[in-house]
């Protein structure tokens, strides 16, 4: 038990491995309540228009540096039921999430796709981005997660958008060379957003991250082939094991060798670590070092893992 | 999800209907408009459509715009906001407390201002429409708001 929180012994025990990551930090960040943010949804409304209104009506809202239109709000739990969530003029997202649809780089006419999309928190991030234009396409496996994505989707007015019910892992053989943009924010064992549900620091175990770095694996090998060559992959989970990030990284780099290449993530106005360079005494790919980490203690907020792949030219140019 | 394209026959019927009942001139223009069940009407754009064609299996395409039946036209809320700027008839202007008990499903009263003919209205609230609703014997408007869109009541 720590200040509340109950953690698996194993799980205890990784968090204290893991290099470069402030163990008493982390600890601390787990039980700090989570800032209440939101996403002004310029689909609908315009960043001062929705201010005002919120203001009005009482809200103080900041400013989320790393982000176009993300702002903490207070006082919290009160936005859920005020007009403008319901009309869709603002969407409740955490602060680093939209961080992961902003590195995506998204452009005017892209086809892009969501493999893991529900509840769509980023797919409504990334129609608001698109502006309509191109088409988005929004799968999950689940069809109980489909209904919130779907209504999620609705809400903010996305009508450029495609919803699919499909295991992600079929899309890259169906679909080959068919996006310019793919998010892969991949099922994992939560490990940077404890403070949002304790009981998942008390339900880690070492198998659930393993289980999951498979998962993800097909996620990701089938999203990127569904990639255009040339178009941009997202891989983000908001999970802290090197199983689930840098692992999968380092393989599909081996299983996609000479096609897939990692991209530099540019962001400013928050602080953020390097990836891990080995685990259990294997040594990852060297591109790997592209990627980032996000701590809870850095953020102020949510942990994520976040890289950026190309699919070079290499194949098509023969 | 069912999902048939409107034929030209269909939609120029819709069209009358919205003329009509609403002086909407300038229906869904820009979209691929298909049927989806229980005469729910959804709309998309032409390339959102053609990729759909191409998915083959999928569950819906774009959103949810308007309800036709026998009885009548009726639009979501996301429906009479893209028509924002072509709704000339049976518009209700509504106060923030107004717009409030509207999205908790609850009625609201005409007022001498509001010049309604026929049986449906759209409201709105500053610039954003909130979808249709329908007039009561009691003189009272009834929204069409679907339950997982109300704001629960106090």
């Amino acid at each position: 038990m720590k200040n509340g929180i109950q953690f698996s012994e194993e799980l205890l025990k990784l968090l204290s491995e893991l290099p470069g990551v402030d163990f008493e930090r982390l600890l601390e960040s787990y039980n700090t309540p989570l800032p209440e943010s939101i996403r002004i949804n310029t689909l609908k409304t315009t960043p001062s228009e929705c201010i005002e209104m919120l203001e009005e009506n009482g809200f103080s809202l900041t400013k989320i540096p790393w982000t176009r239109y993300g702002y903490y709000v207070e006082p919290k739990d009160r936005i859920a039921e005020t007009l403008e969530h319901m009309l869709g003029l603002v969407y409740m997202q955490g602060p680093v999430s939209m961080l992961v649809a902003e590195v995506l780089d998204v452009k005017h006419g892209d086809r892009v796709l969501d493999l893991c999309a529900a509840p769509g928190s980023k797919s409504t991030q990334i129609g608001q981005y698109l502006e309509n234009s191109g088409a988005l396409v929004a799968n999950d496996i689940s069809y109980e997660r489909i209904k919130a994505l779907s209504s999620n989707l609705q809400r903010c007015g996305v009508v450029n958008v495609i919803i699919t019910l499909k295991d992600g892992r079929m899309f890259g053989r169906r679909y080959p060379d068919t996006f310019d943009k793919v998010l892969v924010d991949a099922p994992c064992s939560s490990l940077g957003i404890i403070s949002r549900d304790w009981s998942i620091a008390k339900r880690w175990r070492g198998r659930i991250s393993e289980r999951m770095s498979r998962l993800q694996l097909g996620l990701i090998t089938s999203g990127f082939d569904a990639l255009k060559p040339g178009g941009t992959l997202v891989y983000a989970t908001c999970t802290l094991h090197p199983l689930e990030n840098e692992w999968v990284i380092d393989q599909l780099l081996e299983r996609r060798s000479g096609k897939a290449k990692l991209l530099e993530i540019k962001i400013e106005g928050i602080k953020y670590s390097k990836p891990m360079v080995e685990w259990n005494g294997d040594f990852f790919h060297p591109e790997v070092s592209k990627c980032i980490r996000i701590y809870p203690y850095q953020s102020g907020a949510e942990g994520f893992f976040i890289s950026k792949i190309t699919k070079t030219w290499a194949d098509y140019e023969a | 999800m069912k999902r048939e394209r409107i034929d030209k026959s269909v939609r120029e019927k819709i069209e009358q209907e919205a003329r009509r009942v609403y002086g909407i001139r300038s229906f869904f223009n820009d979209y691929e408009l298909f049927m989806s069940g229980e005469g729910k009407i959804r709309a998309t754009t032409r390339e959102t459509a053609e990729l759909a064609e191409y998915l083959k299996k999928v569950d819906s395409v774009g959103v949810y715009v308007a309800k036709y039946r026998r009885w009548g036209l009726t639009f979501s809320i996301e429906g009479s906001q893209i028509l924002d700027g072509v709704i000339e008839r049976n518009v209700i202007e509504l106060t923030r407390e107004e717009a409030k008990r509207w999205m908790t499903g609850a009625p609201v009263e005409l007022k001498p201002e509001h010049k309604i003919e026929g049986k449906f209205v759209v409201a709105k609230y500053r610039r954003f429409y909130l979808g249709s609703g329908v007039m009561g014997r009691d003189g009272k408007v009834y929204p069409l708001i679907p339950k997982w869109r109300r704001i629960p009541s106090e």
